[in-house]
């Protein structure tokens, strides 16, 4: 059973300069549906409209053509605005541009005491956004002195404080070190399994691309892929032309396919994306090889 | 052509404070000529201290820094030649472009030099060439151009100083697959043929094990190791107490030798994996 949509994006254009009508819209027609609890991935090159699809998707850009429905709340309605910012909450890529307080709590606090929020309500919000980003005993701390991805999770936790339904992750990870991003991977992965948010996850790191349900590529505004991520990946060559890549393990086995003498004597599977499920590939093949 | 330095250096931020911190202590390091040298560590690593420290942005708290030879602060007056002589291009130095047109921002440096109109022409074409800027763009206001375009502006403004030593922090952060590869690359190839001393900064093992011919590791402001790019993979397990990620060729590598295949675990390029495990496929019990 396909679950409830939680962005519904139909036929949707949007372009920057709307004086010149022949140049390529940044967003060409889209169209795609969020369902909800699902981890979404977007691929696609610098430039392919990654980012201005997900601006779309919670009305900081408008629509040209086509709508944007979040639940049943259409983006282009204003008096939607404040419920559907509530609802999908944006993390962007450069953690020194979002954070806004000198102490952690407070930064998080900010979102839903505009929302006119309760105090005592404020405080519960707050403590237990913290919490589930695992940063709470730095509460008190400057943000400025956080990591990288300490930032990114206090960014994320002002999301949180919000109760968003959605929290969409535009190249959140990019300006991160590799412990920095694993740190985001593993905070989105806890509130999407076990809080149950959806995350739509924009990234240039296809290893992020692997634990997510469904992966869509983008190119020249358009979405010209879609499916799991072995589905996706399983096709080296395309992903190749599309200025993207594919895990090095499936690099690997998709290289040694192309190798005659060995073709004829195996079969190589695609969409093996783990280096657990390689190794456990060639340990059979030559185990069979030498038994 | 040149070699770099450092002797017993160490830089503490906030020096004469109660507040001092040791960014960098006792780093003795050698970075010779003609080779891509990698200097890669987690956040906090004093990576980018380092590269502050090379071209004489920061001043040693203790030791010196040497190039062919000489103190680069034996006379703290002429510290902006040194400039000139050992390029740094800073992370997302796209911000940094401020001229009317691509052609005047990469003619920048060059004219700061006192270099004549001719020469620089001939040195923004090189670079443009280098970095793979097409003619047509550099008419253009670097505001009008794309992010991976503005890049390359960025990096072109520092190789027109023709630069003997070239140091990128993070060159390739924020770009797509391709675009990543494109400006690694380039730089790789100018490198080569200009035999300069190119020193990139990464995060990024898997990259720095395809551009590299050296690696310095660095950790907790001190050299953990440095070596060959073959020679620091020979023992991933100490990449790994580095804080750093392996590449995933390099941990497929390790997955196997723990089944007991006969596996090199210093394999860190996928064409090195192909050759080994299509030479094991076709029936060969060498390890390889």
């Amino acid at each position: 059973m396909q679950k409830e949509a939680i962005i519904t994006c139909t036929d949707l254009t949007f372009r920057y300069d709307t004086d010149q009508p022949a140049a390529r819209p940044a967003v060409d027609g889209v169209s795609l549906t969020v369902r909800r609890g699902e981890f979404l991935v977007v691929l696609g090159r610098n430039g392919s409209g990654k980012s201005t699809l997900a601006k779309l998707m919670n009305g900081i850009l408008l629509p040209v053509e086509g709508t944007v429905l979040v639940g049943d709340m259409d983006t282009a309605d204003e008096k939607y605005l404040i419920p559907i910012r509530r609802k999908v909450g944006m993390v962007f890529q450069n953690p020194d541009n979002q954070l806004v307080s000198n102490v952690v709590e407070e930064d998080v606090a900010f979102g839903p005491e505009n929302l006119g929020v309760p105090p005592a309500e404020i405080r519960r919000r707050v403590d237990e956004a913290l919490q589930t980003v695992g940063m709470s005993e730095y509460a008190h701390h400057a943000p400025h002195k956080l990591s990288g991805g300490q930032k990114q999770r206090v960014a994320i936790a002002g999301v949180l404080a919000m109760k968003p339904d959605c929290l969409i992750l535009d190249e959140a990870t990019a300006m991160l070190d590799p412990r920095g991003r694993q740190e985001i991977m593993e905070t989105i992965t806890t509130l999407n399994k076990k809080h149950g948010i959806t995350v739509v996850l924009i990234t240039h790191h296809m290893e992020e691309a692997i634990a997510a349900d469904r992966v869509v590529v983008m190119e020249k505004g358009r979405v010209t892929e879609e499916g799991t991520p072995r589905e996706i990946f399983s096709h080296v060559e395309k992903m190749k032309r599309a200025g993207l890549g594919v895990p090095q393990v499936t690099e690997l086995i998709h290289e040694l396919s192309w190798d005659g003498s060995l073709s004829g004597r195996y079969s190589f599977p695609s969409g093996i994306l783990t280096e657990a499920e390689a190794a456990e590939f060639f340990t059979e093949l030559l185990e069979k090889n030498h038994g | 052509m040149a070699e770099i330095r450092l002797e017993d250096v160490s830089y503490l931020y906030g020096a004469d404070t109660p507040f001092a911190t040791a960014a960098l202590s006792h780093v003795s390091l050698t970075l010779g000529e003609d080779r891509t040298i990698g200097v890669i560590g987690h956040t906090g690593s004093g990576k980018s201290t380092l590269a502050q420290l090379l071209n004489g942005i920061l001043r040693p708290t203790r030791g010196r820094v040497l190039l062919d030879g000489k103190d680069i602060f034996a006379d703290p007056k002429k510290i902006g030649a040194i400039r000139f002589r050992v390029g740094l291009v800073f992370q997302y130095p796209e911000y940094q472009l401020f001229e009317e047109t691509a052609r005047r921002d990469i003619a920048f440096g060059p004219r700061n030099m006192g270099k004549s109109d001719d020469e620089i022409a001939a040195l923004v074409e090189e670079a443009a060439r280098f970095t793979g800027l097409d003619e047509k763009l550099l008419e253009r206001s670097p505001f009008e151009l794309s992010g991976g375009q503005k890049r390359r502006v960025a990096i072109a403004g520092v190789l027109a100083m023709d630069p003997e030593v070239l140091i990128l922090d993070e060159p390739a952060a924020g770009l797509d697959p391709a675009g990543k590869q494109e400006i690694l690359t380039r730089l790789r190839a100018y490198q080569r043929e200009k035999k300069k001393t190119m020193i990139l900064i990464s995060h990024s093992m898997e990259d720095m094990a395809v551009f590299a011919d050296e690696i310095v590791v660095m950790k907790h402001g001190t050299v953990f190791c440095h070596d060959t790019t073959d020679g620091v993979f020979s023992d991933p397990e100490r990449v790994r107490e580095a804080g750093l990620e392996l590449p995933q060729i390099t941990r497929l590598m390790m997955a196997l030798a723990a089944k007991g295949v006969p596996v090199d675990t210093g394999i860190h390029t996928v064409k090195a994996a192909k050759a080994c495990l299509s030479a094991l496929l076709k029936g060969g019990d060498a390890p390889c």
